[in-house]
């Protein structure tokens, strides 16, 4: 085969797309625009009524940069599974589960790092579970995932001895570690999920896991023809999810200080709703690790907006429906076009 | 790649059929339910041959590419490399026995960029796991120029979406040529193709064969195959009907074979 073109010739014929290209093929394009404008809004709103919108206060933001990582770990490992083309609803259950495994252990006299290992065991045999049963019988993970929900939830107190909540004292270098400031100001907190981001953006973008989670989602079909393991791909993104939600409910339990069997009301919603707002596709194949920190950002934006506004809660939930809704319209209609 | 098209006959009587087959299908079955795609079929690849599996929808062409691909399981059916029992169960393991694949229905993901597909189940790996990217690039960028050179591709970050289906089966054919082995199955490769293209997988194949890889081409054109086949194979209702060599056939003796049965 004679080859006909030099690398010199191929480097000229091929750029790599534009700047502009780019952003418009963003799955996060219109999330940034919003949560840009709605910074701005907060922003001008602080300056103008310094007495009244007590947004630019410490306070405050220290406030947000708390809220953010908690649905935003659980959103993350919700997002990988997504693009890989499978939900996770028993995220919401394994958040409060393993973690409370892990108090649970520690209480009663397990050291640290063995009860912090029991946490990850339980969040893997919970994504093995789910994966196994969709993977096997074929059924959507929706449905799997829904039913370990309920399982999960109601197992976890069982195990325990009925037990609803019980304190969590660490010793105070993993709460600071886990829970305190950086430099004073910043929360340790937002940090490590900043941390966690960029470790789910190399995964997803760099790493062949990644390739393989874009193409599992995208066309399970094509990717199989291709030579991926597709379901060895979404058994890990199943694992992930799991860890993920088990990473954020072992930060929420450290700066609570009690771990409860009590369910989070609708974290797992939450976590689609902010990867929905993120610009992933609810088909998989689609989306971008900053949509789901910029989706988690409006989420709590908003939540912020109206306490400072003293408006009533439930605000927040009508603005998240409309978000969505709003959202998969928008990512459909762009669809089309091209 | 040279553009003339003159050189695409196949030299007659070439020694292909004395030596040992690169590749042996035998007794190969599979049934889908009650629907028999497959009866005890044999078929055979040989050194530096175009080899064109015909024959009339359902006859089973599809899914035998399918089965040498790795991508479906057969019932029943042994196969050799070298006359060596090989396991193709998987599309890594038939990759590793020297087969690569053009499938009839575009092959990629449309939500991927050209890049990401091209090593899709291959990507070059770096420490712990993560792609070489910059190698990627070059390399993709180097595969578009050599094998497609289509207009339109401008770049390998492109979506797959955004291109016409010409220039998808473009990117597909030139995946496969980029990562042949010794063995390239082309399943209807040209339906969604322009002339001018169809043209340049014809010649690709040629001169694949010339250089060692042989190539299966699966077609409904038999003008098409009667220009670059060494040897037809021909495939009814799911059975072997006749294996014949260009040199002892003609195209109206083809079209007859296959329209009688």
């Amino acid at each position: 085969m004679a080859v006909s073109a030099t690398s010199d010739a191929a480097q000229a014929r091929y750029k790599p797309a534009s700047w502009s290209t780019r952003l418009r093929q963003h799955p996060a394009g219109p999330v940034a625009v919003v949560c840009g404008g709605m910074l701005l809004a907060c922003v001008i709103a602080g300056l103008l009524f310094p007495d009244r919108f007590f947004f630019l206060t410490q306070g405050n933001l220290s406030l947000l940069l708390r809220a953010i990582p908690n649905f935003g770990m659980v959103a993350l490992g919700v997002g990988i599974l997504m693009i890989a083309g499978e939900f996770d609803l028993s995220v919401g259950s394994v958040f409060v589960a393993a973690p409370f495994a892990m108090a649970f252990a520690f209480a009663n006299g397990v050291p640290l790092p063995l009860a912090i290992l029991l946490a990850f065991a339980i969040a893997v045999g919970v994504g093995l579970i789910n994966a196994f049963i969709t993977l096997r019988f074929g059924i959507p993970s929706f449905i799997t995932t829904l039913g370990m929900l309920f399982i999960v939830r109601t197992v976890a107190p069982f195990v325990v001895g009925y037990q609803r909540s019980l304190s969590f004292r660490p010793p105070t270098e993993f709460k600071a570690l886990l829970s305190g400031n950086a430099f004073g100001v910043i929360p340790a907190h937002f940090l490590w999920f900043i941390g966690l981001a960029v470790i789910s953006y190399l995964l997803l973008n760099r790493h062949f896991l990644g390739n393989h989670f874009f193409a599992a989602g995208g066309d399970p079909r094509a990717a199989r023809f291709a030579g991926v393991n597709v379901n060895r791909t979404k058994t890990i993104a199943f694992v992930l999810a799991s860890v993920f939600a088990t990473i954020a409910g072992i930060f929420a339990i450290t700066r609570v200080g009690t771990a409860s069997t009590n369910p989070q009301l609708f974290i797992e919603l939450f976590a689609v709703a902010i990867c929905v707002m993120g610009g992933l596709s609810l088909f998989g194949g689609r989306g971008s690790v900053i949509g789901i920190v910029l989706g988690v950002t409006v989420l709590q934006l908003v939540q912020d907006v109206i306490i400072l506004a003293r408006l009533p809660g439930f605000y927040l939930d009508m603005f998240v429906g409309l978000m969505i809704v709003v959202g998969v319209v928008l990512n459909q209609t762009i669809r089309r076009k091209y | 790649m040279t553009e003339t098209t003159e050189s695409l006959d196949a030299p007659a009587g070439r020694a292909a059929a004395t030596q040992q087959p690169l590749f042996e299908a035998k007794g190969v079955s599979k049934a889908y339910g009650h629907v028999n795609a497959l009866m005890d079929v044999d078929f055979e690849v040989r050194p530096n041959e175009v080899v064109g599996l015909l024959g009339d929808n359902g006859a089973g062409k599809s899914t035998l590419i399918k089965i040498l691909s790795g991508v479906v399981d057969p019932d029943k059916g042994t196969f050799l490399r070298d006359g060596a029992p090989v396991d193709i169960g998987s599309r890594r393991k038939s990759e590793a026995a020297g087969i690569q694949t053009i499938y009839q229905d575009i092959a990629l993901v449309r939500s991927m960029s050209i890049m990401r597909n091209i090593y899709a189940g291959r990507e070059p790996l770096g420490l712990l796991g993560f792609m070489r990217m910059r190698e990627m690039r070059e390399t993709a960028m180097k595969i578009l120029d050599e094998y497609v050179r289509i207009a339109g591709i401008t770049s390998p970050d492109l979506l797959v979406e955004e291109l016409s289906g010409g220039q998808a089966q473009a990117v597909a054919i030139a995946r496969a040529v980029h990562f042949k082995r010794d063995i390239l199955l082309l399943d209807e490769p040209t339906s969604a193709l322009s002339i001018r293209e169809t043209e340049k997988v014809l010649t690709i194949m040629r001169d694949l064969a010339e250089s060692g890889v042989s190539c299966v081409f699966v077609t409904h054109n038999l003008y098409h195959a009667f220009r670059v086949c060494d040897r037809f194979a021909i495939m009814s209702h799911g059975q072997n009907v006749q294996s014949v060599p260009k040199s002892e056939t003609t195209l109206n003796e083809l079209t007859d074979v296959i329209m009688t049965h």
